[in-house]
């Protein structure tokens, strides 16, 4: 049934590439029926639906014999419908089931239509095989998929050389994270001879450490690696993980992926893409050591930090939702880290439902400028914020949807960010208490970020509240005429918007809007058993997340306070800077430009595109030139040489040629000369031929026998 | 009774062939090769290759034959004259022959059985019943290559002979030409 | 049982009618005819000492492969005459002497 809800979105797929009308509603409705079995299944996994026992192994996990090497175990290949698994099923479809609705209309004029739907079926089919798969080795063929399909979408408009580099761009950023994970799927497969996560849980804790060697305990042989390998092995997993969900100091990618419809960064933003390395966290969480969880902990911080401090500077409507989306999967990936990961994966299902609400409204927006720029005939960037302002008169229904969802992102207590961000706050506070024994003052950085983000996110979502919906219109050079020709969205895009709004509200979670303790995603996410090396460190990786939780209760109270005040004096300080002090926002014309140091730190995301084009790629481009300085001055010397003693051998040849071959072949003509003349007796009838070898052949049998 | 059919069929054999060494019509030569072949696929049978004889009843007298007969009245006006080969190289052409005749029967008195042979009839291993299964077994398993390559063989000759017997286009009859004949008036 | 001296007797009869019948014709297909003679003629020897080998059965089997080759040849041979006579307006071989030295 779960390979039912697998293999649906890649049905549609295929068949919306062989339509040759359009083929949207063909999609939607498999995607529907995938939405639907999702929420059976979870609801079937549901613990107070269903005990245990009803549940049929079938159902969570099904495996099939894939093959067999030489020796060792059956290679299998199956589906592993955990809770978290389940929740994501859920998310994945609805999400993608509402990006489709609204990419009908978003779409519509597009002449790439079909291909597009067919790519979304195709995305959302790879992001759901990360999320069943049970094996390490299938979820990274999915995992590759995924990669394939944010290829394809964010190069949808592929003549633009912007979305061709910024596809590429993503493409290449993320093989980076994937050598990670694809070492890491060696090292587990060269220990335990099998990447089956189930199976993996199991031989893990088995395993041990003893004098520098990782022991590894199976039926077959006992394999041993050094001890570092299991770091190694864990660094790696993050790897893929830190390419995947956007993380430090692979981030470039995101903001580029901007280049694709919007409707797809929705998706790519919420769902299906960025998720996937999270999600991945999540699977392999008992396979993760203390150790490697700490440095998760830390490039989550630093990530999160980065993103929000880079969207400040951005003209980019989207480009401010990217780094958004950045900052908070720094949350995530910082409470995976801190060994909060019910609170991670809970603010993964919030983040999903108010980010694509963000992407939506700001799809409605720019589809509506650009709707009014096609009325009016006039051409301006309609995704430039630079050209918005007062946008709230004109698109109403928009504007309510978008401040939902915005406040949500913020942090705003009654909705659903809230809570989510206040969980994995606390789980922060819990772990830096406990890490400070390991890390001393640097282990409150952590929760310090944290915080810091929690400050600077409702300012810059405020400074874009601010900028597109309050004020005056900024429009200008001629192209006032089109802010009259503005009209709101059709009504087929209203639809998502509003289930997403709706969603983002906190009371579908919990009903006590300031406990996170009581939602329903945190009671049902239980902390999965741990499943490190026996012996590993002298601190249990098991009691530590214990102790972990439990330092986390005493700053529950704490971060809600803390929290709450925080996103207030957020958004207090944007509508000071961005609208009350500053003219309502109209210095932010089309003149404008980034000049301070900071802004254009910001603007230009922490320099790091410069930074990597100054190190890793000037490595590389020096690592080509030497090559090919190799190649000409010393391959093609060889190369030379070995051409030259043929042409030397082909003199020796020719000499000898001349010589002795010619004169065998003189001698040759001279013999056949002689047996031509020979010839000239024949008389050339056949049957006289036949009676001479007859009277030969007789000759022999006489010579033979008598 | 087998030895006085044996005789009776190579009686047969023998009488047709010397009737086709002695007429000259054509016609007569190929009617009496009929009554040959079918002589020798008796003596097959007697032998114990019922197959041999069967194949040789189908593909001689059914195939070879049929084509002859073609050829004869392909290459001959046989509604005005019989059809007449003409002879030459009378003299050796008989006496040769003969001498070879003479000869083999002369070497049959020095004929010893090899080896294989001896064993096999010392054994009474010899042939008795019916061949078509071991035959149909060796076929697809020891000789089955040479069985695939005798098809394509046959295939080769019937696209071949088909070609060949088609009428050519007048340019590529030039080109065969040049090399095959000098009497030819055409010819340079 | 058929003694084996009868079959290469007969065989070597048939062989040498076959020969004679080859070199003295001058029609391409009395040629053919003879040399049909002679192939039966080396197929009865390959039958006659088949008996021996009742296991492995080599004779028959090469009989059965000479069948299938002849009629090959038959065709080819009967092709060839037609195309000759077609081109030449003879089928005698005595005229047709392009071998000769």
């Amino acid at each position: 049934m779960a390979a039912g809800v697998l293999l649906l979105p890649l049905l549609g797929a295929l068949l919306v590439l062989l339509l040759r009308g359009r083929g949207h509603w063909l999609m939607i409705g498999f995607q529907a029926v995938a939405l639907l079995i999702s929420v059976y299944l979870f609801s079937r996994l549901w613990p107070g639906n269903s005990d245990a026992a009803t549940i049929s192994p079938a159902l969570t996990h099904a495996r099939w014999n894939w093959f067999t090497p030489g020796a060792g175990y059956p290679f299998t290949l199956g589906i592993w419908l955990t809770i978290p698994a389940a929740l994501l099923l859920v998310v994945v479809n609805g999400v993608a089931l509402l990006v489709q609705l609204f990419s009908v209309v978003y779409m519509w004029k597009d002449p790439g239509f079909n291909r597009y739907f067919s790519f979304l079926g195709f995305f959302v089919f790879a992001m759901l095989g990360i999320v069943l798969a049970d094996n390490l080795f299938l979820i990274f063929c999915f995992w590759e998929g995924v990669g394939l399909a944010s290829y394809l979408l964010i190069g949808f408009w592929f003549n633009k050389p912007q979305a061709a580099a910024a596809a590429k761009k993503a493409f290449l950023v993320n093989r980076v994270g994937d050598i990670g994970f694809l070492i890491a799927l060696l090292i587990f497969y060269a220990q335990f001879r099998t990447l089956d996560l189930a199976a993996l849980f199991q031989l893990m804790p088995a395993s041990y450490i003893q004098s520098g060697d990782w022991q590894a305990v199976w039926s077959g042989a006992a394999g041993a690696l050094p001890a570092i390998l299991l770091t190694v092995a864990g660094f790696g997993l993050l790897m893929g993980a830190i390419g995947k969900s956007a993380q430090f100091p692979l981030q470039i990618w995101l903001p580029d992926a901007m280049e694709g419809p919007t409707p797809v960064s929705a998706l790519l933003h919420a769902a299906t893409m960025v998720a996937a390395g999270v999600y991945l966290l999540s699977r392999v969480f008992p396979l993760l050591t203390p150790m490697v969880l700490d440095i998760t902990a830390f490039i989550g911080a630093t990530t999160a930090f980065m993103g929000a401090f880079a969207a400040f500077a951005q003209h980019d409507i989207k480009k401010v939702l990217a780094f958004s989306t950045i900052s908070q999967l720094g949350y995530m990936v910082m409470g995976m880290g801190a060994g909060a990961y019910d609170a991670a994966l809970f603010h993964l299902l919030t983040h999903a439902f108010f980010k694509a609400g963000l992407f939506l409204s700001a799809g409605a927006v720019i589809y509506a400028l650009h709707e009014a720029a096609h009325r009016r005939h006039t051409h301006f960037d309609a995704q430039d914020m630079r050209n918005m302002g007062g946008l709230r008169r004109k698109l109403p229904f928009t504007f309510v949807i978008y401040l939902l969802c915005m406040l949500a992102l913020a942090g705003l207590p009654f909705l659903s960010g809230f809570l989510s961000k206040d969980a994995i706050l606390t789980g922060t506070m819990g772990w830096a208490s406990v890490a400070r024994k390991q890390w001393g003052i640097l282990a409150w950085l952590v929760p310090l970020a944290g915080f810091t983000t929690a400050l600077l996110t409702p300012i810059y979502m405020g400074r874009q509240l601010f900028l597109v919906f309050f004020g005056y219109n900024r429009l200008s050079d001629g192209n006032e005429v089109s802010y009259g020709a503005i009209r709101e969205v059709p009504m087929l895009m209203r639809f998502p918007l509003l289930v997403l709004a709706l969603l983002s509200l906190g009371i579908w979670f919990s009903f006590d809007a300031f406990d996170f303790q009581g939602a329903w995603p945190m009671r049902l996410l239980q902390l999965p058993q741990v499943a490190v090396p026996g012996s590993l460190t002298e601190y249990q990786a098991a009691n530590r997340l214990f102790d972990i939780r439990e330092a986390a209760f005493r700053y529950h109270t704490f971060t809600g306070v803390v929290s709450a005040i925080l996103v207030l004096m957020g958004l207090l300080l944007a509508y000071l800077i961005y609208h009350l002090f500053n003219g309502r926002g109209s210095f932010y014309n089309n003149k404008f430009v980034f000049r301070s140091r900071i802004t254009r730190l910001s603007y230009s995301n922490w320099h790091l595109d410069a930074i990597y084009r100054r190190t890793v790629i000037a490595f590389g481009l020096g690592l080509m030139h030497f090559a090919n300085w190799l190649d000409r001055k010393v391959i093609d010397r060889l190369v030379d040489l070995l051409g030259m003693s043929g042409v030397v051998f082909g003199h020796v040849v020719y000499w000898f040629d001349r010589t002795f071959i010619d004169g065998a072949v003189q001698v040759s003509v001279w013999v056949a000369g002689q047996a031509g003349h020979f010839s000239r007796s024949m008389s050339g009838r056949v049957q006289q031929y036949l009676l001479i070898m007859l009277a030969c052949m007789m000759a022999i049998i006489l010579w033979m026998f008598f | 009774m087998v030895l006085f059919l044996f005789y009776a069929f190579a009686a047969l054999t023998l009488a047709s062939a010397l009737v086709i060494l002695f007429t000259r019509n054509l016609l007569y030569a190929a009617f009496s090769l009929i009554f040959c072949f079918l002589g020798v696929a008796a003596i097959y049978v007697l032998s114990g290759a019922d197959f041999i004889g069967v194949t040789q009843i189908v593909v001689y007298v059914g195939g070879v034959l049929i084509l002859l007969i073609f050829g004869v009245m392909l290459t001959n006006r046989i509604s005005t004259s019989p059809v007449i080969t003409d002879l030459h190289n009378q003299f050796w052409g008989y006496l040769l022959p003969a001498g070879l005749l003479v000869l083999l029967i002369g070497t049959l008195g020095q004929l010893a059985l090899p080896d294989w042979a001896m064993r096999a009839q010392e054994n009474a291993t010899l042939v008795q019943a019916s061949t078509v299964e071991p035959l149909g077994v060796h076929l697809m398993t020891q000789y089955v290559l040479a069985f695939e390559l005798a098809g394509i063989l046959l295939l080769l000759a019937l696209v071949g002979a088909a070609t060949l017997a088609k009428p050519a286009a007048p340019e590529s009859i030039a080109v065969t030409s040049t090399g095959i004949n000098t009497q030819n008036p055409a010819q340079p | 049982m058929i003694p084996l001296s009868h079959y290469l007797i007969l065989a070597t009869l048939l062989f040498c009618i076959g020969l004679a019948v080859t070199i003295t014709r001058k029609n391409a297909i009395a040629v053919l005819i003879g040399l049909e003679l002679m192939l039966n003629a080396a197929n009865i020897n390959l039958v006659a000492f088949s008996r021996y080998d009742g296991v492995q059965l080599q004779g028959q089997m090469f009989a059965l492969f000479v069948i299938v080759v002849a009629a090959a040849e038959a065709a080819v041979a009967l092709a060839l005459v037609v195309r000759v006579y077609g081109y030449y307006k003879i089928a005698d071989l005595d005229k047709l002497n392009r071998l000769k030295g």
